[in-house]
């Protein structure tokens, strides 16, 4: 099980986090200071520790600094929007910076790409009868391989990473289409009616009255 | 006279009005300065010095025609001694005997000096030695002839390099008279008046040297101060804003460097509170962004999740009660804000009451806070008429004694003391909490700014409660003061404006300094 390290001083956003990751199959533990983080980190190693800046006691930068040479992948989480922390977050040797407020979808995303990038992350999803191969970018269904299309196989990435979430309009664009929505649907719907017909999965990818989308899958 | 020795010097004299070209030009001051010393000396000395030597050639003249003069008496008595002589001889007087009286008058009298004797009208009778003109040319004979001013008449003959000095007068032979000439030589007449010259060239010389090097030396004394002004001018404009001009004299360039100083520190002081200014307005924004966005970034995380997916009931609580917590805390930081800004463009009228009275309303809004927290409240008050914003003050002395709430452990006191400081009346919230540490005392009026962030957050604080009570102190003309020991306790003090400096007539509390519990 992947090991997330969260560092937030603020309890409500820790355990949003906490609370996210776990749905996920993440294993999370939450500290609420530089010490506290520090203590963790020495005592338990961790795939991925997700850092706020201002913290108590010492500063995300210090701990940046302490965490660096375990070689455990950052993630600076902040309300620091100045390109000058940005700036300084990654040349400390952060992985990326996130900055809040931020969706939940899109931190998932960008963990998942960190940890593929250490190689922890999961390179293959399975999902009812599918077989995802995310490095390759292959898709096999009950050992038949499905083309796709580059957005049908984001669109199919996302809604097997979110499960039994309804997925918004809004945020299915602004990921898939990296624009924002502006209430053109047609394009969205097609995509999501193709991948309906090519994987038969009419009845899995539920439309969601007024919202959006959503994968039923029987756990 | 002293031509030759003119045109060598009055060559200076065009120089004057150049002076005031030379300070127009694009050169060194200490330069134009030298420069234009050096003429007026140059011009001075060239005035001097014809002077001088035309001086010394009139009176060496002048003793030389003295001389003559003695000279030429002898001659002519001596003269009309031999020529009585002869007519004593002889009946009448020839040419011819004229010719030897004379040649013998002189041959006693002035050997080796040529000389003539000229009849009244000017034609010459007789000569010895030399050649003269046959007419004498004097302007001045018919003068002579009146006997009325001068005697004899005298002028300078230039021959080459040489100079005769040639004289005539009248002298009375026989009862008619006539004109005798001398020709003397004047050699060293010019030799002196050309060594005088050489002298006047030399001393002009040595004086114009003088003063260059003096001129140069003092120039580049007085230039030293306004080029230090300069150089610090130049370093000013490259942004070294710390830059002065070092000045050592007392005059009109000291007093430039010393203004020059003291506007370079009023720059440097006023670019020093922009930049204060700017990065704490900077600072506000960025902690005011990050203090809006910590809120919202649980809103819309906790409000995605509940309409996004199937919660447990115990979860869809929890995220509720998350996103009104935070809610709540945005509305407090919005309502802290008006506070702020509102502050700031107001103008509050200042009412006059007693301070006992504003005491009473305080403690009425304090008391219940305190009592919940277990703490007891003590509250004394000398009797003074002062001058405050009623609901202003009593927010900022209800943010004080909440502050020390939360610093102190149950069962500790909280005092609130009022007492006439000179012309102000101090008020004083003092706690026997946990302190405040050293390095956090300056920082505690800044907005945002929490000792201890978590507990503050616990506490639904925003970090402005200060800030908004340092504007409201200084609305009433001061600043808040801090005094705090770690784990001894902390004492906030401000004052505001005392009208009446005693306690009102009719009042029991006459004392200067009583406990009373308002």
């Amino acid at each position: 099980m992947i090991k997330i390290l969260i560092v937030d001083d603020e309890m409500p956003i820790a355990n949003l986090i906490r609370m996210n990751l776990t749905r996920q199959g993440y294993a999370c533990t939450c500290a609420f200071d530089g010490q506290q983080a520090a203590d963790l980190l020495e005592r338990n190693g961790y795939d991925l520790v997700l850092l706020d800046i201002m913290l108590p006691k010492f500063d995300g930068y210090d701990l940046m600094a302490y965490i660096r040479p375990m070689g455990v992948p950052v993630i600076f989480l902040t309300a620091k929007t100045d390109v000058e922390d940005r700036v300084k977050g990654l040349k400390l040797g952060a992985e990326d910076y996130i900055t809040k407020p931020f969706e939940i979808v899109e931190l998932l995303a960008r963990i998942e790409v960190v940890l593929r990038r250490y190689n922890k992350g999961q390179g293959v999803l399975q999902v009812d009868d599918v077989v995802i191969d995310l490095d390759a970018r292959d898709v096999i269904q009950n050992g038949q391989h499905i083309e796709l299309t580059r957005k049908e196989f984001d669109l199919l990435v996302l809604f097997c990473q979110n499960p039994n979430t309804a997925l918004f309009r809004e945020t299915l664009f602004e990921r898939i289409w990296e624009t924002d929505y502006i209430g053109e649907t047609r394009t969205l719907d097609s995509h999501v009616q193709r991948l309906r017909r090519k994987l038969n999965w009419a009845d899995k990818i539920k439309t969601v009255h007024k919202i959006g989308y959503r994968l039923d899958i029987q756990v | 006279m002293g031509g030759e020795h003119g045109n060598a010097l009055t060559f200076l004299f065009p120089l004057s009005p150049f002076l005031f070209f030379v300070y127009n030009l694009h050169m060194r001051f200490s330069l134009k300065i030298c420069l234009g010393a050096v003429m007026i000396v140059a011009i001075l000395f060239a005035i001097a010095g014809q002077v001088w030597v035309a001086d010394t050639f009139d009176a060496n003249l002048d003793y030389r025609v003295e001389a003559v003069l003695a000279n030429y008496s002898s001659l002519a008595s001596a003269l009309n001694a031999e020529v009585y002589g002869l007519t004593l001889t002889y009946n009448a007087v020839t040419p011819a005997m004229l010719q030897e009286a004379l040649e013998r008058a002189a041959e006693v009298q002035m050997p080796g000096t040529p000389c003539a004797l000229y009849r009244s009208d000017g034609v010459l009778l007789a000569a010895k030695g030399g050649s003269f003109p046959s007419e004498l040319s004097f302007p001045e004979l018919p003068e002579l002839l009146e006997l009325a001013v001068r005697r004899f008449a005298y002028r300078l003959e230039r021959k080459g390099d040489g100079a005769q000095l040639e004289t005539a007068g009248t002298v009375s032979i026989g009862g008619y008279a006539y004109f005798l000439a001398l020709r003397l030589p004047a050699d060293d007449l010019l030799a002196n008046r050309r060594a005088t010259v050489r002298s006047a060239t030399l001393l002009h010389i040595s004086a114009i040297a003088l003063c260059v090097s003096w001129m140069l030396l003092f120039s580049a004394r007085v230039m030293r101060n306004v080029r230090r002004v300069l150089s610090a001018t130049r370093r000013i404009r490259k942004g070294q804003l710390t830059a002065r001009a070092k000045a050592d004299t007392l005059d009109e360039i000291g007093d430039l460097a010393v203004g020059f100083n003291s506007m370079a520190e009023s720059i440097e002081q006023k670019v020093a509170d922009l930049q204060a200014n700017a990065k704490q307005q900077k600072d506000f924004v960025a902690n005011f962004s990050h203090e809006l966005k910590t809120p919202l970034t649980s809103i819309i995380g906790y409000a995605d999740m509940l309409r996004s997916a199937q919660m447990e009931e115990e979860d869809a609580f929890m995220a509720a009660n998350f996103i009104y917590s935070e809610g709540k805390r945005l509305e407090a930081l919005a309502l802290k804000l008006m506070d702020l800004v509102v502050l700031d463009k107001s103008d509050y009228k200042m009412m006059q009451g007693y301070a006992k009275h504003l005491f009473g309303h305080a403690s009425a809004v304090v008391t219940p806070m305190l009592e919940k927290a277990g703490l007891s409240f003590e509250a004394a008050a000398e009797q003074r008429l002062i001058s405050y914003e009623k609901d202003l003050l009593i927010m900022l002395i209800t943010n004080l004694v909440d502050n020390a709430r939360k610093a102190s452990e149950p069962g500790r006191r909280v005092l609130l003391t009022g007492r006439q400081i000179g012309d102000r009346y101090r008020i004083t919230v003092q706690d026997f909490g946990r302190g405040i540490p050293p390095e956090d005392l300056s920082r505690l009026t800044e907005a945002f700014f929490m000792v201890d962030k978590s507990r503050a957050r616990a506490q639904h604080g925003a970090g402005l409660g200060l800030a908004i009570g340092q504007k409201i102190a200084r609305l009433h003309g001061d600043d808040l003061h801090f005094e705090s020991e770690v784990d001894v306790g902390t004492s906030v003090w401000f004052t505001v404006p005392l009208l009446s400096a005693t306690a009102p007539q009719g009042d029991t509390d006459e004392d200067s300094w009583e406990e009373d519990e308002v």
